[in-house]
């Protein structure tokens, strides 16, 4: 069976602090606009009248890191028309941008966003796992800048043996549409995808 | 490089330090920079006094406090009391002992944002996406103004206006508002408003002395913003103070 | 909405109305031609069959501006093995090409009469899956309001209502032609025209009645399905819902009111001003409900996921 690649993240260590995602658009010097990896906040719960004052009630946020999860079934590669998208034989999931006529059908289908369009190029552009750094036998950027070590990449079936079988927490969806390569640890308020009562809280223009 | 002398030799060129952004420095066990401070203090306080009238570290330096007096500004009791601070809570009421709330009823705090350090950094674009210089706004305070996540609000104090968009969440208590400190200041001299979100723009100049900072309390009202709208700060040109060498 | 949307709207609206007007061309001609032979059906159809031509050609062309890199276009149709986009651009070519093909053959008179009528039935087939593969494009997992049973139904409901509208205008558009210039078929025009608009009217009054019912069945289907379905629904009955409700009364104005009154004119003969008006403003009122339709569908879709 061929190795696929997939990302560990450890969402009950994550404090939001967006280094993974900044250091990605270091790595690809990407323009502001573009994130191939985005930091969600999400969270919940309300303030009640306690008295003459307001106690918290249920109050919970959490953050979750994410790029593009190189599933092992990318609706991304099988709707593209100029066949662009492709697999490798470890997993990690590529647009060719010699081929890519930026008709964004790849942003419709992901779940998760990942094919954003760069506005400069004319083409879908995504995580591409930094595969030139991994096949120097390098990290991907955001792995080494995460200052709280909350992610890590590997084997996904490594993975699933050291962390679980967890794919998904919101606001991600759930893994069943496209089997995501990824394995979360959940921060302890973490939310099963479909379940959530809470929201995103960035603000539009962050993500 | 524009400046006159001989150049000397370190660890890196500066023109390699402007293009790579950093230097680290190589350590290792045992080497010679690890320090510690008060080393023969901590090790033999009685025969190595530090140089304070009792000789030792003191928590409340009374010879301090009397320095600050002599100027005639505030001291800090040695004793943790409550004393009321200028625009604190109390502030935010026109009347404290009836509970009604006055002309600036949101209490301000300023925390360190995620963008920069204080002021260092503000101006990187990709920071600027990761971290908008949102102001936080309770669902309750929002509610009554009728903010929701994403509007551009006008944010007034005693002193001074800003513009930022609004965050509304639940992380922040009723009453209470927060913006980040050391935005640089964009101010839109027409209308008198800083565009950025500056902190110092809203606070006002307290004279103070021993353990106070004055800029952390300040009293603003918050409305919606119906002006022009605001753009999101990423997408400001860069402002770039030193140039290549 | 941006370039990128208004491109499909166009492109996605003229080639289903091309595929709907080649179906309603080849019935005509068919039934025409049997009761009054080939040289009539022809006069009656072959100058609509050459109004397909540039409209196609439109279509096309429209579809380029919803690319970011229209040069690399060629390059759709390399995934014929799992991309419905493909499968659709490929389809698109062929059945463009027949059509041409066919209107070329047809307005010189090349080829027999049996060569032609396989390329237009051809190309009226291609066009059939045409308009198959368009609708499996939309029916992501990940978009709620387009991955439903209503998808399929509007879009060929779509095809057929603009198809027949559209020959119903050409039609009378041709006979106003054929009066001046050749007055002597007029009678015969005039009575096969009529038969024709007779069948369009009824087709739009059918097709507009499954679109107005199909609407709230779907409205209602995608509010319960999820959260994010329920989101679309919100866009379309709230910040859009001028949109929708203009999109239902032209629809009903143009292919239930006018178009009975169309039908009633076309029953008999000395109408034929009020036909020509009925016609054109039922094809253009239609159209701009078409449009409306296919501008909420691209506007309100929402997708799942982050």
């Amino acid at each position: 069976m061929a190795k696929q690649k997939a990302f560990y993240f450890d969402s009950s260590a994550c404090t939001g602090c967006k280094v993974c995602q900044v250091a990605c658009q270091d790595k690809n010097n990407l323009p502001a606009s573009l994130l191939w990896r985005r930091v969600f906040h999400y969270g919940g719960g309300s303030w009640v009248q306690q008295g003459e004052t307001m106690a918290p009630n249920n109050l919970f946020a959490y953050s979750v890191s994410t790029a593009c999860q190189h599933c092992a079934n990318p609706v991304c590669r099988d709707v593209c028309p100029t066949a662009a998208i492709s697999k490798r034989a470890d997993g990690i999931v590529v647009i060719d941008a010699e081929k890519c006529i930026g008709c964004r059908y790849c942003q419709w289908a992901c779940p998760y966003g990942a094919p954003q369009f760069n506005e400069e190029a004319k083409v879908m552009t995504k995580c591409n796992f930094c595969y030139d750094l991994q096949d120097q036998g390098l990290n991907p950027a955001c792995v080494d800048a995460c200052v709280m070590r909350c992610l890590d990449f590997g084997d996904l079936e490594e993975l699933r043996q050291k962390y679980g079988n967890l794919d998904a927490i919101e606001p991600l969806p759930t893994g069943e549409i496209t089997e995501p390569a990824l394995v979360i640890t959940p921060h302890k308020h973490a939310q099963m995808s479909g379940q959530g009562t809470g929201r995103i809280l960035n603000l539009p223009e962050e993500v | 490089m524009g400046v006159e002398g001989e150049p000397q030799i370190g660890r890196i060129g500066l023109k390699d330090l402007m293009e790579k952004g950093i230097y680290q420095v190589p350590r290792s066990p045992g080497d010679k920079f690890t320090y510690t401070a008060g080393k023969a203090f901590r090790e033999d306080p009685a025969a190595n006094p530090l140089s304070t009238v009792s000789g030792k570290l003191e928590i409340h330096c009374q010879a301090l406090a009397d320095i600050i007096a002599m100027y005639g500004l505030t001291t800090t009791p040695p004793i943790a009391q409550y004393r009321r601070p200028v625009e604190g809570v109390e502030d935010t009421y026109s009347d404290w002992d009836n509970k009604v709330k006055g002309e600036y009823p949101l209490q301000v705090m300023n925390p360190h944002n995620f963008r920069r350090s204080h002021s260092v950094f503000d101006n990187i674009p990709q920071l600027r996406k990761a971290f908008p210089q949102e102001c936080w706004i309770n669902p309750l305070d929002a509610k009554e103004r009728g903010i929701q996540t994403g509007d551009t609000v006008l944010i007034r104090s005693r002193w001074g206006k800003v513009v930022r968009p609004a965050y509304v969440t639940d992380q922040v208590m009723p009453g209470v508002f927060t913006l980040g400190e050391g935005a640089w200041v964009e101010m839109d001299e027409a209308l008198g408003i800083d565009k950025a979100g500056a902190t110092n723009t809203l606070n006002g100049t307290h004279l103070t002395g021993q353990g106070e900072e004055p800029w952390n309390t300040c009293n603003v009202q918050v409305e919606k913003w119906t002006g022009t709208p605001l753009e999101p700060d990423y997408l400001w040109p860069q402002r770039i103070p030193i140039k290549e060498a | 909405m941006n370039v990128h949307d208004w491109a499909l709207i166009a492109f996605s609206i003229l080639v289903q109305m091309s595929v709907g007007a080649m179906w309603v061309l080849r019935v005509v001609h068919y039934f025409a031609a049997r009761k009054y032979g080939v040289e009539a059906a022809d006069r009656l159809s072959d100058r609509a069959l050459l109004a397909l031509v540039p409209v196609i050609a439109l279509a096309f062309v429209a579809s380029l501006f919803h690319l970011g890199d229209p040069f690399n276009a060629y390059r759709a149709v390399t995934n014929l093995g799992s991309s419905w986009l493909s499968r659709e651009i490929f389809f698109g070519v062929v059945f463009a090409a027949l059509v041409v093909v066919f209107a070329f053959l047809q307005w010189r008179k090349i080829g027999s009469f049996g060569l032609r009528n396989v390329i237009a039935w051809l190309a009226a087939l291609v066009g059939l899956v045409l308009v198959y593969s368009m609708f499996n494009v939309y029916l992501l997992q990940s978009q709620p309001a387009w991955n439903s049973w209503a998808t399929p139904i509007s879009f060929f409901a779509t095809t057929f209502l603009l198809g027949a509208l559209a020959m119903g205008a050409a039609f009378v558009a041709n006979y106003a032609y054929l009066q001046r210039k050749e007055p002597g078929c007029a009678d015969t025009q005039c009575t096969l025209m009529r038969e024709v608009l007779r069948w369009v009217a009824a087709a739009a009054v059918l097709l507009v009645g499954v679109e107005l019912v199909v609407l709230p069945m779907y409205l209602a289907t995608l509010a319960s399905g999820s959260t994010t379905g329920l989101a679309s629904v919100q866009l379309m009955v709230g910040s859009f819902g001028w949109a929708l409700a203009l999109r239902v009364v032209l629809a009903f104005v143009g292919a239930g009111v006018l178009a009975m009154f169309l039908y009633q004119n076309a029953l008999s003969a000395g109408h034929e001003k009020m036909l020509g008006n009925l016609a054109y403003a039922s094809f253009v009122i239609v159209l701009a409900a078409e449009v409306l339709g296919r501008a909420l569908f691209y506007a309100a879709h929402v997708r799942i996921g982050i």
